[in-house]
């Protein structure tokens, strides 16, 4: 199966997530929560901020424009004004990257 | 059981919340997640079910006047999903304390074992001849904002009277829409009382490079009318604006009729503790209408999303009896432009100013020192600082003034640092 690098597995830390472009997906966000790692759309639902430029609180990720906060495994909107979840991107780890599935293949 | 609100009942079966925006709705859906499971009867003066109000001086108007997807909420079927009697476009009249009831403008009446006034306030009207004229705006509700969208055509000559948050935004967003633009405003500079005068002066500067004409220190004394409508508005030194549109922002008067009714004691709003309890027991107060704690002692009463948000779900836990100590730092933001601005804490000139990034590359984060307490902070186009910012100020995080001023100090590192 196809995989998309991201970025190594040493650039996110806990609680400093990191921002990847825009290239075959839209902007993604690459976090480690408790050693664990999770991709998310990096732009917020509810408005253009991307959410790298927010505080991330353990599994919290609060946008940095309006004080709306998102849950990092799930993507659910837990904090107003976010109504509308985040998407989520299921991660393999290979070869010391974190990865995910390219796009039209289905997501595990 | 019999229950009087002066008994104060051990069971809670009725809950009545008497204003239907932020601080209402919040604390409905606050009691059905704490697992309350009496009635709850949202009231609400407005038609509409609760809805965000900042759009409306934002993308609603570029957007054509029409709400976008996040615009309520919640859905329509959330109420009775949840068990929420929603009363819309319907007034509460009165509250009886004696008999535990609410009173209704249909003449219905409720029973209610404790009652949270999230009233909010209504924009201060102009007090001038014409002020009700079709064309010219009070912002407040999607109402006000629906009329206000159709006049901001293009060409349009629009004037603001009063630069505070709201005239503000109203003022980036007509010029947004091609309006012609004209502010009045007594201060010295736009938002003066959240920015104050250094950083306001930065705001009137980039209002101005966007082709606002803003008039400060000077102020409306009157409204030329024509055919029903204002054609032009009359200055101080009676100088004539022409003009399509007034819009007026200057304020809100606390909606505190029914506390005063009531004998609820009363100051810049109705007070509260901390535990969002009036001077009676069984009555609680949220929101814009709350006198409350100040976060650095004193008293406040904010007009915040977050606080309306916040302290509505606080109402609803200590309404349960649950132990609540709500006392948080004020935090906002505004977007004008392309500038999204926020503030948190206390926004002091007399304060020792440590910036990150430059007030003329319009992108900065200012902090505001006592000592070594970080009390305040205001970020422009820097929202990544805010998030570290706002903690600092709630933990009441003492800093090194030098760390928190070099740059290649990263924020969070000085949080982690940071004794309190
Ligand atoms: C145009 C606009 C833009 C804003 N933008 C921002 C922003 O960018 N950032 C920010 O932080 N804040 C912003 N705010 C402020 C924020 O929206 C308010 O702080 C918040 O709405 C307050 O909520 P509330 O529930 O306390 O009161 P309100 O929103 O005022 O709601 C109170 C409700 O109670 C109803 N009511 C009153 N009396 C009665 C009665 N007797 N019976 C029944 N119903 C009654 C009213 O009709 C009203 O619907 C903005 C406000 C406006 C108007
Ligand atoms: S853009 Fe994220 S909360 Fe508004």
């Amino acid at each position: 199966m196809e995989r998309i690098r991201l970025c190594p597995i040493d650039g996110p830390k806990d609680d400093e997530p990191v921002a990847i472009p825009a290239g075959a997906y839209p902007p993604l966000a690459v976090y480690k929560v408790d050693g664990k790692f999770y991709v998310t759309s990096n732009i917020c639902t509810h408005g253009n901020a991307h959410l790298t430029d927010g505080y991330q609180d353990g599994a919290t990720i609060e946008c940095p424009f309006h004080g709306g906060a998102f849950d990092i495994p799930t993507g659910a909107a837990t904090t107003y004004p976010c109504q509308i979840a985040l998407k989520t991107y299921a991660v393999t780890i290979e070869d010391g990257w974190v990865t995910i599935d390219a796009p039209g293949e289905p997501e595990g | 059981m019999e229950c009087s609100i002066n008994r104060g009942p051990e069971v809670i079966n009725n809950i009545a919340i008497i204003g239907a925006n932020m601080a209402g709705a919040r604390a409905a859906e606050s009691l059905r997640s704490a697992g309350y499971d009496g009635d709850i009867h949202l009231i609400g003066e407005e038609p509409w079910r609760p809805y965000e109000r900042p759009p409306l001086s934002k993308e609603f108007l570029w957007e054509g006047g029409v709400p976008s997807g996040n615009f309520y909420l919640h859905d329509e079927h959330w109420y009775a999903a949840n068990r929420v009697d929603l009363r819309l476009g319907v007034r509460a009249s009165a509250i009886d304390l004696r008999a535990g009831t609410v009173t209704l403008a249909s003449g219905e009446t409720l029973q209610a074992d404790r009652i949270l006034l999230s009233t909010g306030g209504a924009a201060r009207r102009l007090p001038l001849p014409g002020a009700e004229a079709t064309n010219v705006h009070h912002l407040r509700t999607l109402g006000d904002a629906t009329g206000l969208a159709a006049d901001l055509r293009p060409g349009a000559q629009i004037v603001i009277v009063g630069m505070g948050v709201i005239g503000a935004e109203v003022a980036a967003s007509a010029r947004r829409m091609g309006c012609s633009v004209t502010a009045v405003e007594p201060f010295a500079a736009p938002m003066i009382r959240a920015l104050g005068d250094r950083f306001g002066a930065w705001l009137g500067d980039y209002h101005r490079k966007q082709g606002v004409r803003a008039l400060y220190g000077r102020s409306v004394k009157g409204l030329r009318l024509s055919g029903g409508r204002v054609c032009a508005v009359i200055l101080d030194d009676g100088e004539e604006l022409a003009c399509d549109a007034v819009v007026v922002g200057i304020g809100i008067v606390p909606a505190v009729e029914l506390a005063k009714d009531a004998g609820l004691m009363l100051g810049n709003g109705i007070m509260v503790d901390a535990q969002c309890r009036t001077s009676n027991p069984a009555v609680f107060a949220a929101g814009d209408v709350a006198d409350q704690p100040d976060f650095f002692g004193g008293r406040v009463r904010m007009e915040t999303y977050q606080n309306a948000a916040e302290q509505g779900a606080a109402a609803a836990a200590a309404m349960l009896g649950q132990p609540v100590e709500y006392c948080r730092p004020c935090w906002f933001w505004s977007d004008q432009y392309d500038l999204n601005i926020q503030v948190t804490g206390r926004i002091d000139a007399q304060k020792q100013v440590i910036m990150r990034g430059r007030v003329e590359d319009d992108a900065f984060c200012a902090f505001f020192l006592s000592g070594d307490l970080v009390t305040g902070a205001l970020t422009a186009n820097r929202s990544a600082d805010m998030g570290v910012a706002k903690r600092l100020v709630e933990r009441r995080a003492r800093v090194e003034p030098a760390r928190l001023a070099d740059p290649d100090v990263p924020l969070r590192e000085i949080l982690k640092q940071s004794a309190s």
